[in-house]
């Protein structure tokens, strides 16, 4: 240890510094304050000794600049003094100083104590040296957490945010993505706790929030697979109180889902009218699938209204009394802002000259404000890339194509394939059946009468039914060159969608005006199956030669 | 009863210490101690008793630190008055240190 000695009289300093270099300490000597203060900075010992009365600097003037100086560093100040009122002794330890040295000096005591601050100046410095070493990994861990959690279109025109941490690691969230319609999402979250464990449950909220907005799921589905996803990955009694919004540019309107937060507000800057936005839900990650509920609240927008959304840092930042700030004055807050674009600086004043003055920040603070104005055109200038209505969870709008060969023909019905890559559209399970059995006939329509040129009129008789299934074997197993392609293309509509199928196989096909001639008699080989497609479906379509057929299939959500 | 005017003890132990350097402590507290009694004679001629109560300090903190305790007792009782306010004792301590100092200067030059 580096040890300073401030101390004026001769004799004093010759005993004192003798003292500890007996203790094996390195010492510095200072003959007043100033001359301590300036060998400090020179030396930055561990430990100082300093004389209470001194020329040109006392040891308390000195040690107040040497505190202020060390910053977070432990700097253990003992005084050597002869004072003993009590008085003086207080002043001592108010400027900064740890501990007393009085004359004459007992060496066993002098040692006692500067081997306690070794220990205590040790502890310390392991302590800053791990902490400093947390920040550092908690520092890096943060650039890749923002990175995750905070991209998306938060720096739009139309939004302002603040997250203030009451650490590096924030338990607030604050998410905002564009649906392809150009449409806004905004989240607010909080989740319970403070800092690391609490933003580490913002990562798959903000990954699955982003992926699925901007891929086009309504707001019900994303907020469904939050819940589920954070269900499973959080513990017990962790969960995320959030506030989403849809904010639908074309038909001026937002759609709310409130889960935990305090209420938030739609303000109008020009009526001054306050909406509040109440919370109806329990938090994100709390209940199962079967039991989340989506029941959102819808407002009508213009473009003078404003979302202001905050997590409960806001509102219960405490004063002196330990009174919260509260709902009330928020809103007042509202009601005395004349300048309706200061409001969101407004409220952050307030909650500061409200907060208990150098008081800790109880818990982190977030805000944000959501304009309808100015985000239109924006949200106009992307094109329109889906219908507005998006089925809930599942496909949508979606095409497959999907090529056959002979080899694959010989051993694989494409059929069940098709019929389950049909159901993932939600709405369309019901027709599961009617699906099936029109891509069967299609199927097999393709591949016997185009391929295998069978004549289903030989189906006619029963020995003709085995004959012709005899043949249909026979010829398949000999084919050697042939292909059957299925194009399926799904489109969502308002009520329900589109399925459009085309089939076409590799054969000459058929003469058309000959085929539509006879299409509604039963009289063709295959007339039964295509009348039967007819009657399942809106439109069918021949394609020249013959080889390709087309039909679209029109459903209602049931 | 004998008056002590030397804590030999005390310098018995500062001797152990210092070693080589003990002579060297001696010496050094000698000169100060003269500078310092004379700063507290000139301080109260010139009736400023502030001076005069920092050098009794710092003479009494170097006294004490040397065994001489009925030297720093002298020198804490003229801190005491100069601080309070009462000046009246003030130049029969200053003689009385004087007095105090010439028999430790001797005691003390024995032990090297």
């Amino acid at each position: 240890m580096r040890l300073l000695i401030a101390e004026d009289n001769p004799s004093d300093r010759i005993i004192l510094a003798n003292l500890i270099k007996r203790l094996g300490h390195d010492v510095i000597q200072a003959t007043d304050g100033q001359q301590a203060v300036d060998l400090f900075i020179e030396h930055r010992p561990d430990i100082l000794l300093l004389d209470v009365l001194m020329p040109n600097k006392n040891g308390i003037q000195a040690a107040r600049e040497i505190r202020h100086m060390a910053g977070e560093d432990l700097v253990p100040i003992i005084f050597l003094t002869s004072l003993n009122e009590a008085s003086d002794l207080a002043e001592c330890l108010e400027a900064g100083g740890d501990d007393f040295l009085t004359k004459p000096y007992n060496p066993v005591v002098i040692k006692a104590k500067i081997l306690a601050f070794s220990r205590m100046r040790r502890l310390h410095t392991e302590t800053q040296r791990q902490r400093e070493h947390l920040v550092q990994e908690q520092l890096a861990a943060k650039g890749i957490f923002d990175k995750i959690a905070h991209y998306g279109v938060l720096n739009s025109p139309n939004i302002r945010y603040l997250i203030s941490p009451k650490a590096i690691f924030n338990g607030d969230v604050v998410l905002a993505a564009r649906h392809p319609n150009g449409d806004l999402l905004v989240l607010l979250g909080d989740f319970t706790g403070h800092g690391l464990p609490a933003a580490i449950g913002a990562l798959p909220l903000a990954e699955v929030f982003h992926g699925m907005v901007s891929k086009g799921f309504a707001l019900e589905d994303v907020l469904r697979e939050v819940n589920a996803k954070l269900k499973s990955i959080l513990p017990v009694g962790v969960f995320c109180c959030a506030t989403a919004v849809h904010l639908g540019f074309r038909n001026r309107s937002i759609e709310v889902w409130a889960g935990g937060l305090p209420e938030g507000v739609i303000y109008n800057s020009s009526t001054r009218e306050i909406k509040q936005i109440k919370s109806k839900h329990l938090p994100l990650g709390i209940l199962g699938q079967a039991q989340f509920r989506y029941e959102p609240s819808y407002f009508e927008m213009t473009n003078d209204d404003v979302i202001y959304l905050w997590s409960d840092g806001i509102i219960e930042t405490v004063n002196s009394d330990n009174e919260m700030f509260g709902f009330e004055r928020l809103l007042d807050v509202f009601a005395k802002t004349p300048d309706k674009t200061k409001v969101f600086d407004e409220v952050l004043s307030h909650v500061q000259a409200f907060a208990v003055e150098d008081g800790e920040q109880a818990d982190d603070h977030t805000l944000i404000e959501v304009r309808m104005q100015d985000a239109p055109e924006i949200a106009l200038e992307q094109a329109l890339l889906i219908k507005p209505k998006v089925a809930r969870r599942g496909l949508a709008d979606c095409t497959l194509s999907c090529e056959l060969g002979t080899e694959s023909l010989k051993q694989f019905d494409p059929v069940p394939l098709l019929t389950h890559f049909i159901n993932q559209v939600p709405g369309l399970k019901p027709y599961t059946n009617t699906l099936n059995t029109i891509l069967a006939e299609l199927y097999s329509n393709a591949l016997e009468h185009g391929l295998l040129g069978l004549d289903s009129s030989l189906k006619n008789s029963a020995q003709g039914f085995a004959r012709y299934y005899a043949l249909r074997h026979e010829k398949l197993l000999a084919l050697t060159e042939g292909k059957i392609r299925f194009d399926m293309t799904h489109e969502p509509l308002e009520e329900g969608g589109k399925l459009t199928l085309q089939v076409t196989d590799s054969g000459l096909g058929f003469s058309i005006p000959e085929r539509q001639a006879t299409i509604d008699g039963l009289s063709h080989y295959h007339g039964r199956g295509i009348r039967l497609i007819k009657t399942l479906c809106q439109r069918l379509e021949f394609i020249a030669p013959g080889n390709s057929v087309i039909v679209e299939f029109d459903w209602k959500w049931l | 009863m004998m008056t002590i005017h030397l804590n030999l003890e005390q310098l018995a132990e500062l001797k152990e210490v210092l070693e080589d350097e003990f002579s060297v402590l001696i010496t050094t507290y000698l000169q100060d101690a003269e500078l310092r009694q004379q700063m507290i004679t000139a301080a109260i001629q010139a009736k400023d008793y502030n001076a005069a109560r920092l050098a009794a300090h710092s003479l009494k903190g170097a006294s004490a630190n040397l065994g001489a305790l009925m030297l720093a007792e002298i020198c804490e009782h003229l801190e005491h008055d100069c601080r309070a306010g009462s000046y009246d004792n003030c130049e029969t301590y200053n003689q009385q240190i004087g007095a105090e100092f010439a028999i430790v200067r001797q005691e003390l030059k024995m032990l090297v």
